[in-house]
């Protein structure tokens, strides 16, 4: 279970922002979806969610083990956290082979010097997400989806209790984004791992619907009974917009 | 090449070279430390950092004799252990690395600053600890800028004449450098020994700076494209 409880101002040049969420994710589902425009909040709630930004308030707790509490001064720094994070454009290391990329959250101080072990351990990750063959090259020489993959199997090496995806697919061209979300959701269903995806993407809800919780302005929404409010509309913009639309005006009222 | 000629240029490699390595380790190790904290006080050092950039080299001549001189604040106790700096080639060595040290620190830091955020930020959520990160993620990825400014300092250092000559005076054969002996041989009217010095000089400096641009080519050819990671 994820419990997420936090506010986080932001006093820019041109307007203020601030974030204001509050909700459950259960282990019920695999996969929780985080939709909404862009600059509604999301990859917020993963950085505060991860440990990168400091909410100002709040409580974060991910299967009982308790990350952040404002009262009491917990703060658990990012790399305590056991939390894997897929950046929008991967983040890969550029000066490190695809292998030393998965293999960074070992124990070696340089992850050029890998242990025999580690490096069985890494090529096992990359043969499960079928990219061995590229062990030795550099990520500029890779294709967005190859690098996508190397992201997800450095993630993974490091056995984290969550995994973050935020908006996977924003850096492939569309015709990719298809194939890959398919492979995506195949590699995801066979891993143990709780998963929260940041998308603005419709079809990225379809196959991943698991919990869905809906952004708007700072503000989240669990919706609660998405399959049943699905199946009332024939496409999921349809049902999302319509959604949103509630949420727009539930903002307003409060 | 007869002594009068590489005894002077041998001495300036030395004395640049050392400055070179002490300075740079400083600077990089104040860039990662003042650039995570933005408070007033990491200001006031960052300026502070940069003043042997524009102060007179006699006056950081000046300042350096107050502080390793026989009875300078660190100089007395110095000269306690056995140790004089004043009128030695290390004393030049430590003028060296003063008037070198902006120049390091700021192509550093600034070199620093142009790495994405998002590589630190990835190596934390992977579990590496601040010290890791800079010496595995962002030092590798700011390296083609640090290493220019390196370069670029230690020919700077060969050049150093003002604070060097105050703290280390101009001892042939000891603390004289190569700029220093151009002067000293001018001064004493050998002119062929002067135009010798210089066209040496000239060249050396060229060489260093063709290599710098070599240095940045060669790092650019590497697996690392312009905007990594995109």
């Amino acid at each position: 279970m994820i419990q997420i409880t936090l506010t986080k101002r932001f006093f820019g040049h041109a307007k203020d922002f601030a974030l204001s969420v509050d909700y459950v994710i259960t282990e019920e589902s695999p996969v929780a979806i985080l939709f909404g425009a862009s600059g509604s909040g999301k990859t917020l709630t993963l950085s505060c969610l991860s440990g990168l930004t400091k909410p100002d308030e709040g409580r974060i707790a991910v299967n009982g083990h308790l990350l952040f509490e404002s009262r009491h001064g917990i703060n658990v720094p990012a790399r305590r956290r056991g939390i894997g994070y897929m950046f929008q454009e991967y983040a890969l290391f550029p000066q490190m082979t695809v292998l030393a990329n998965v293999a960074y959250s070992g124990s070696r101080f340089f992850p050029s010097l890998l242990s025999r072990e580690e490096k069985t351990r890494a090529m096992d990750l990359l043969e499960r997400v079928g990219l061995s063959r590229i062990a030795r090259h550099y990520p500029s020489e890779l294709s967005g989806g190859q690098r996508q993959r190397v992201a997800l199997a450095r993630a993974l090496y490091a056995d984290p209790r969550l995994l973050l995806l935020d908006e996977p697919f924003s850096a492939l061209d569309p015709l990719l984004r298809k194939t890959l979300r398919h492979e995506l959701s195949s590699i995801l269903r066979d891993l143990p791992i709780q998963t929260i995806i940041i998308t603005h993407d419709p079809d990225d809800v379809d196959v991943f619907a698991g919990e869905l919780i809906l952004y708007h302005r700072g503000r989240a929404k669990k919706i609660e009974d998405y399959p049943v409010r699905r199946a009332a509309f024939t496409s999921t913009s349809d049902c999302l917009l319509s959604l949103q639309h509630e949420a727009e005006i539930m903002g307003k009222k409060g | 090449m007869d002594t009068s000629i590489l005894q002077p240029l041998l001495l300036s490699v030395r004395i640049a070279g050392l400055a070179t390595i002490f300075s740079s380790l400083l600077a990089l190790l104040l860039a990662w430390v003042l650039m995570r904290r933005r408070g007033p006080f990491s200001k006031i050092i960052d300026a502070l950092c940069t003043l042997p950039l524009v102060l007179p080299p006699t006056v950081i001549g000046y300042y350096l004799i107050l502080l390793i001189g026989r009875n300078g604040l660190i100089g007395s106790e110095l000269a306690e252990l056995g140790i004089h700096l004043i009128f030695s080639w290390q004393g030049a060595v430590c003028a060296a690395t003063v008037v070198i040290f902006p120049l390091i620190y700021k192509s550093a830091r600034a070199a620093l600053e142009q790495v994405d955020p998002v590589y630190a930020n990835a190596a934390r959520t992977l579990g590496a600890g601040e010290c890791r990160i800079f010496l595995t993620v962002s030092l590798p990825l700011a390296s083609k800028g640090i290493i220019a400014g390196i370069i670029l300092s230690f020919t700077r250092g060969m050049g150093e004449f003002g604070a060097t000559l105050m703290v280390a005076g101009n001892i042939p054969g000891k603390t004289q450098t190569l700029s220093l002996a151009i002067y000293a041989a001018f001064q004493a009217g050998d002119d062929m020994l002067a135009t010798r010095l210089v066209i040496i000089s000239s060249l050396l400096c060229v060489a260093l700076l063709l290599l710098a641009e070599g240095i940045v080519a060669l790092a650019g050819r590497r697996k690392r494209p312009g905007n990594a990671g995109n």
